[in-house]
């Protein structure tokens, strides 16, 4: 091959076709899954914690106040630990190109994150401000409302990590991802389905005017219940999927 | 770009894919072989001027009774790297 005039675009395409057959990117980006679902895991903690804090402990409006603010920048620190991690994994990957696979993959898990995240973190947080302090609302109005937004969470989860989850079990071809995305998929489902329920009964109890249908006349509490049970188990699933993937994608041949 | 703007290193292509694969992180020699789709023989003799420019170290060690080379990249290999691929850019950025 005559080397004595090269074309600089050469080199440039040479570099990047080795870097990517050498740099195996899904190996680079699996360590941003493992961190990932550690944040996740620290974060649930702490959520679930602060949720259930009001319940075993009385505490006066100040201090419920306090509370409301903790669990703000709580957030908050959350959604920027998971901002700066996935910036930093995308740099890893720049020197692949765009059509890398290892970058396409990561791009449409983040794009399901943040949107979920941004439902979820910012549109909650905008919604419990504006009605707490915009809106005239009683205590149960607000209630209801909050209680409205949990149940969008839930279906929420479809959105990520169930539907990533599925499309990256395809894409890498895993009988265990695909089987987690489908029980995933099946149990928050489940969940929002028993939460509406849930609602449907609160309504009832409120306003004694309606009849109740017959098929609810023996429920009591359970559906809200069960339906919280299973939001917060919801919450410890989502590690456990980035685990799987952070594991998946490290032993990629 | 003529050859004589290319620094002495990387006026190879095959010394600049081994680089290039090094910047991903040290290497075998088998992998090298693979990855920038050479015969050993003429592999080898890149490596060792590579080496002897200072660009990259070479670790020894046994498999059982098979010795293994492990290659990586030094400073000097990376920063020499970074900045071939810095003019690259610039000089593409520059052409129509």
């Amino acid at each position: 091959m005559d080397e004595s005039k090269r074309d600089p675009r050469e080199d440039i395409s040479l570099i990047r076709q080795i870097m990517e057959r050498a740099m195996d990117g899904m190996k680079t980006i699996a360590p941003w899954f493992r961190a990932l679902g550690l944040v996740w895991m620290i974060y649930s903690l702490a959520h679930v914690t602060l949720l259930f804090l009001p319940t075993v402990l009385v505490l006066d409006s100040e201090a419920a106040e306090a509370l409301s603010l903790v669990k703000r920048i709580v957030q908050w620190v959350y959604f920027a630990v998971i901002l700066v991690l996935f910036w930093l994994c995308r740099r890893r990957l720049a020197p692949l190109g765009k059509d890398a696979p290892a970058r396409k993959l990561l791009d449409m898990w983040g794009v399901c994150m943040f949107l979920y995240l941004g439902i979820t973190v910012v549109a909650f947080n905008l919604v419990t401000a504006f009605t707490h302090h915009c809106l005239n609302l009683t205590v149960y109005a607000e209630r209801r409302i909050s209680q409205t937004m949990s149940l969008c969470t839930t279906a929420l989860y479809l959105l990520f990590p169930v539907a990533p989850l599925l499309m990256t079990a395809v894409l890498q071809r895993s009988r265990k991802m695909l089987l987690m995305g489908l029980v995933l998929a099946l149990v928050a489902a489940l969940v929002f389905a028993v939460d509406c329920v849930g609602q449907i009964e609160v309504f009832y109890d409120k306003h004694e005017a309606f009849s109740r249908p017959i098929w609810m006349k023996s429920l009591e509490k359970e559906p809200l219940m069960i339906g919280t049970m299973g939001l917060y188990c919801l919450y410890s699933f989502v590690p456990g999927v980035m685990l799987l993937v952070f594991g998946r994608l490290v032993k990629r041949r | 770009m003529e050859l004589h703007e290319i620094p002495a290193v990387f006026q190879s292509r095959l010394r600049l894919a081994v680089v290039a694969a090094l910047m991903t992180g040290p290497k075998d020699f088998t992998t090298l072989t693979k990855l920038t789709d050479s015969t050993p023989g003429n592999l080898g003799k890149q490596m060792e001027l590579l080496e002897a420019e200072g660009y990259l170290s070479c670790q020894k060690e046994l498999l059982g009774r098979r010795p293994r080379s492990t290659y990586a990249l030094t400073e000097t290999g990376r920063e020499s790297f970074r900045a071939y691929v810095q003019m690259l850019e610039r000089i593409v950025g520059g052409q129509p």
